[in-house]
C-alpha cells in the first residue's frame, strides 16, 4: 500500500531531524566503532571484530568493575528511596490538597544549579576541613580529620542520594496519590492495623512508582563517572572506565563495545522493571 | 441485641451530619437504612464500622461499647460502594485478605475461601484478577471478602449501585436468601425505596441526618410517620384541608374538594378541630367507579391520562378544583376513557393524616 504525503508530514520534521541528529547518529557512530580494530593512542583501524566485546565482557578487570558498579549503584537506589519514601508519604498522604506538589516543586530548584557545582558543594560538608568533620573535631569526638566521609565509596553514595532525591520523590507521590483512600479503609475494615496495611496494600501498590525510581536512580548510574571522579577517592566505576578509554587510553573501538554493552543491560533492566513491576499501571 | 446506637450525633464543621440517631437491630435482622444522597445514611454506616467516630453518643454490637475502638478491632465487615476490591491481588487473594491477617493456617484459609466462593458462585474465578471479572462478579468478590469473616454485623454501602436493573432485582433475591442463610445481621444502605423494600426485615428512614421512622416494611408502608416517609416510600396523594370535627374514633377534614373521613389510629400528631392538615391516601387503595357509591369518601372525577404499564394500570385524574390524583389497579379491563366523567372512593382506614401547621 502506497501511503501518500501530505503537508502535515512537515510537522514532524524537526522531531526527526533532533533526534536523528542527536541519538541515532551518534549511536550508531559508536556502534560502528565497537566493531573496529582497536587499540591504545588513538592506533585504532577500520573492520570488522568482535574482539573488543569478548575482551570487554571476560576480563577480570572489567568483571570487577561491573560488580562494584552494581553494587553501588543499588546500595544508591536502597538508600535513596530510604530517605525518599517517608517524604513522599509524608507530602502524598499526611499534607492536604497541593501542598504536597508544591512541595515537590521547590526539591527542584536546587536541580538548576550546575551538577559539578553540586558535587563540589559537598567538599564543604564531607571534606577534611569540611563542617562534620570540625563538628566532631569541636565537640571532641575525634582528634584529627577522618576521610571516610570524603574520597569515598559511601561519599558516592551520599552525593547520589542528594542528587536523585527529588527524582525518586515525585514518582512515589504521584503512585502513592493514586491509590483510592477507600482501599485503606477495606483494609482496615477487614482487620489489618496500621502496620499491616502498609505493608499488605501500601508498599505493593506503590511498587510502579519504586520501579519508576529505580529506572531514574539505578540506570544512569551505571554510566555514572562525574560523581565517583570527583567524591569518590578510589571508586572506579563503568563509567569511569569508559572515560579513561576513550580519553586516556584513546581506545575508542574497545570504549565503544564497553558503552554498547552497558546500553544493552540498561535496556534489559528497564524491560523487566516496566514488565514485571506494573510501570505501566501508572499511565492507565 | 446485636446492634444498638444510642443517641448518635455527627458533625462536619457547621454541618449536622446525624442528629441524635437510636436504632436498635436484633441478631439475624435485616435493617435497611434509606434516604436520599446527604442525608447521613453513609455516614451512619461508617460509625457502625469504626471509619469514622461519633461526636456524641455510643455504638454498642453485642452488648459491647465499641465506639472508641478502631475498625479493625470490631466484629463489621463492610461491602464499600465502590467496592474498593485490591486491584494488586486475585480474587483468591482478595477474598483470603483478611483471614491472612488473622493467621489462619494455609488450609484453612483454602477452606473457607472455597466454601464461600461456592456460596456465591464464584469458585471458577479465584485465580483471575479483578480487573478481569464483571460488574456483577466484582460484586460477589466484595462479598465474599467480609462474608468469610463470619462478621457478627455485615454492612452493605448501596453496594448494587454499578448493577444494571435485571442484575439488581437478582441480587436482591439471592442477597436475601443469603442473608437467612449465614443468618448475621445485616446492615444496608440504600437510596432506593424498591431495593429496601426488596430486602429489609426492618426500614429506617432517614433525612437530613434524623431517623425519621423505623419499622417493619408493612409499619412504614401503610403507616408513614411523616410526610417525609409519606411521600419518599411509594406514591401517595396528597390533599390539604383543615380538621372540622374529632369524634371518638373519626377525624373529619374539609378539603377543597369535599370532606375526607380517616380513622384515629392513622393521624400522626394531635390535632385539634380547625388545625391544618394533610390528607394521604395511597393510589391502589382507591377504587374507581362509573357511578356515586353511598362510601363516605367519595368524590367525582375526571379521566385524564391513562399508562398501562406491564402489571399495573396507572389513572391520572382530575378533580373538580384542578389538583390531579393518581390510582394504581392491577386490572386491565376497566373500560373507562380519556374524559369520562367517574367518581372515586377509599376507605377511613387508608387515610393517612398529617398536622402540617
Amino acid at each position: 500500500m502506497k501511503r501518500r504525503l501530505s503537508i502535515y508530514h512537515i510537522y514532524a520534521i524537526p522531531t526527526t531531524a533532533y533526534l536523528l541528529l542527536f541519538f541515532y547518529i551518534p549511536i550508531i557512530t559508536i556502534i560502528v566503532y565497537s566493531f573496529w580494530i582497536g587499540g591504545p593512542f588513538y592506533e585504532f583501524k577500520p573492520g570488522f571484530t568482535l574482539e573488543n566485546y569478548v575482551r570487554f565482557l571476560t576480563s577480570r578487570v572489567t568483571q570487577n568493575v561491573m560488580i562494584v558498579t552494581n553494587v553501588v549503584a543499588f546500595l544508591s537506589f536502597l538508600a535513596t528511596l530510604l530517605v525518599a519514601y517517608p517524604i513522599a508519604y509524608f507530602l502524598a498522604r499526611v499534607l492536604k490538597g497541593d501542598t504536597g506538589l508544591r512541595i515537590i516543586l521547590l526539591m527542584l530548584i536546587p536541580l538548576e544549579m550546575n551538577y559539578l557545582i553540586r558535587i563540589f558543594a559537598w567538599r564543604n560538608i564531607l571534606g577534611e576541613q569540611g563542617f562534620i568533620n570540625n563538628l566532631l573535631l569541636t565537640l571532641g569526638i575525634i582528634d584529627e580529620p577522618v576521610r571516610i566521609f570524603f574520597h569515598s565509596m559511601y561519599a558516592v553514595i551520599i552525593v547520589i542520594v542528594h542528587n536523585a532525591l527529588p527524582y525518586a520523590v515525585f514518582p512515589l507521590y504521584i503512585t502513592l496519590r493514586s491509590i483510592p483512600q477507600n482501599l485503606y479503609q477495606a483494609a482496615m475494615d477487614l482487620g489489618s492495623n496500621r502496620v499491616s496495611t502498609f505493608f499488605r496494600v501500601t508498599l505493593p501498590l506503590s511498587m510502579p512508582g519504586i520501579a519508576v525510581a529505580f529506572l531514574f536512580i539505578y540506570v544512569p548510574m551505571l554510566g555514572e563517572f562525574a560523581i565517583p571522579a570527583l567524591v569518590g577517592g578510589k571508586t572506579f566505576l563503568l563509567g569511569n572506565l569508559i572515560t579513561r578509554q576513550y580519553l586516556d587510553v584513546g581506545n575508542w573501538p574497545y570504549a565503544s563495545a564497553a558503552t554498547i554493552s552497558l546500553l544493552i543491560i540498561t535496556l534489559i533492566a528497564s524491560f523487566l522493571v516496566f514488565k514485571y513491576m506494573g510501570v505501566r499501571r501508572l499511565y492507565e | 441485641m446485636s446492634l444498638k446506637l444510642e443517641n448518635i450525633h455527627k458533625f462536619f464543621g457547621h454541618i449536622t451530619a446525624l442528629k441524635n440517631v437510636n436504632l436498635e437491630v436484633n441478631k439475624g435482622e435485616l435493617l435497611v437504612i434509606l434516604g436520599t444522597s446527604g442525608s447521613g445514611k453513609s455516614t451512619l454506616l461508617r460509625i457502625i464500622s469504626g471509619l469514622e467516630k461519633p461526636d456524641k453518643g455510643r455504638v454498642l454490637i453485642n452488648g459491647r461499647d465499641v465506639t472508641y475502638e478502631p475498625p479493625y478491632n470490631r466484629p463489621t465487615s463492610m461491602v464499600f460502594q465502590d467496592l474498593a476490591l485490591f486491584p494488586h491481588l486475585n480474587v483468591f487473594e482478595n477474598i483470603a485478605f483478611g483471614l491472612k491477617i488473622r493467621k489462619y493456617d494455609r488450609r484453612e484459609v483454602e477452606i473457607r475461601v472455597k466454601e464461600v466462593a461456592e456460596m456465591l458462585r464464584i469458585n471458577d474465578l479465584l485465580d483471575r484478577s479483578v480487573a478481569k471479572i464483571s460488574g456483577g462478579q466484582r460484586q460477589r468478590v466484595a462479598l465474599a471478602r467480609s462474608l468469610v469473616l463470619h462478621p457478627d454485623i455485615l454492612l452493605l454501602d448501596e453496594p448494587l449501585g454499578a448493577l444494571d436493573m435485571k442484575l439488581r432485582m437478582d441480587m436482591w433475591v439471592e442477597l436475601k436468601k443469603l442473608q437467612r442463610q449465614v443468618a448475621n445481621t445485616w446492615v444496608f444502605v440504600t437510596h432506593d425505596q424498591h431495593e429496601a423494600m426488596a430486602l429489609a426485615d426492618k426500614i429506617a428512614v432517614i433525612n437530613t441526618g434524623e431517623i425519621q421512622q423505623l419499622g417493619t416494611k408493612d409499619e412504614v408502608y401503610d403507616s408513614p410517620a411523616s410526610l417525609f416517609v409519606a411521600s419518599f416510600i411509594g406514591e401517595m396523594n396528597f390533599l390539604e384541608g383543615r380538621v372540622t370535627e374529632v369524634k371518638g374514633d373519626v377525624l373529619k377534614v374539609e378539603t377543597p374538594v369535599g370532606e375526607v373521613e380517616a380513622t384515629m389510629q392513622r393521624v400522626k400528631g394531635r390535632p385539634e378541630t380547625g388545625a391544618r392538615v394533610t390528607v394521604g391516601i395511597r393510589p391502589e387503595k382507591i377504587q374507581i367507579t362509573k357511578t356515586p357509591n353511598d362510601c363516605i369518601n367519595t368524590l367525582s372525577a375526571r379521566v385524564s391520562e391513562i399508562n398501562f404499564s406491564g402489571v399495573l394500570t396507572t389513572y391520572e385524574l382530575e378533580l373538580p378544583d384542578g389538583s390531579r390524583i393518581k390510582i394504581q389497579t392491577t386490572s386491565r379491563q376497566m373500560g373507562y376513557r380519556q374524559g369520562d366523567k367517574v367518581y372515586i372512593s377509599w376507605s377511613p382506614e387508608d387515610v393517612n393524616v398529617y398536622v402540617t401547621q
